[in-house]
């Protein structure tokens, strides 16, 4: 699956670190979600969406 | 789009992860202590009170471990769960072959003159239990890296 959240992070200026502390994970978890290797759950995938205040296929595609 | 303020840190995954390792260090090396100081006093306490400070201290580590645990997120409780079925099935198989093969091939071997009942006994089980811990930890690192760029 791809997603956007490198490009969402950038533009707010965030580092992995900030955007696993917003989601309460690792940091390592955020890279390996930004590579498109590891799919997050809909939980997630819902928190990642209200973080960035976006709808989740504004996010992540197939 | 303006940028949002950075939110405040709290501990880290990493940081409760060596929190937990040094804690598990520490009860073991009291623990150790605590028997060393005994057997060099007075002797060792009986067999029940060994059970029961090993249950306190098995009871403490699981305790830290189900602390960590519910504060780990679901990609690092992934590599642990996937870790666990192939690397611990996997290194469990090497385990059980070299059991196989030492009962097949070597049943009829002298035992050493100065092993023990409790020595065979902590070397068969680490048969298994080494292979188990390093098919573990290859499995654990393997998914980390297969998620990196």
């Amino acid at each position: 699956m791809n997603n956007r959240l490198k490009v969402l992070r950038a533009e707010r200026d965030w580092s992995q670190a900030d955007l696993a502390d917003q989601l309460g994970v690792s940091r390592q978890t955020v890279n390996a979600l930004e590579t498109g290797r590891y799919d997050p759950s809909l939980p997630l995938a819902f928190k990642i969406a209200r973080t960035f205040g976006l709808a989740i296929e504004d996010i992540f595609s197939e | 789009m303006t940028a949002s303020p950075r939110p405040r840190r709290k501990m880290s995954s990493a940081g409760r992860f060596w929190l937990l390792m040094g804690a598990t260090m520490l009860i073991g090396a009291v623990t150790g202590g605590v028997y060393a100081w005994l057997e060099h006093t007075g002797g060792l306490p009986g067999p029940v009170m060994s059970a029961l400070i090993l249950f306190v201290m098995f009871g403490l580590l699981i305790a830290g471990t189900v602390w960590w645990w519910i504060r780990a997120d679901e990609a690092v409780r992934e590599a642990h769960k996937w870790a666990w079925y192939w690397g611990g099935s996997i290194g469990m198989c090497v385990g059980i072959g070299a059991l196989m093969l030492a009962e097949a091939y070597g049943g009829d071997a002298p035992v050493p003159a100065d092993a023990t009942y409790s020595s065979l006994l902590i070397a068969g089980a680490s048969l298994v239990l080494l292979p188990m811990l390093i098919g573990y930890g290859v499995a654990w690192f393997a998914w980390w890296v297969s998620k990196r760029v």
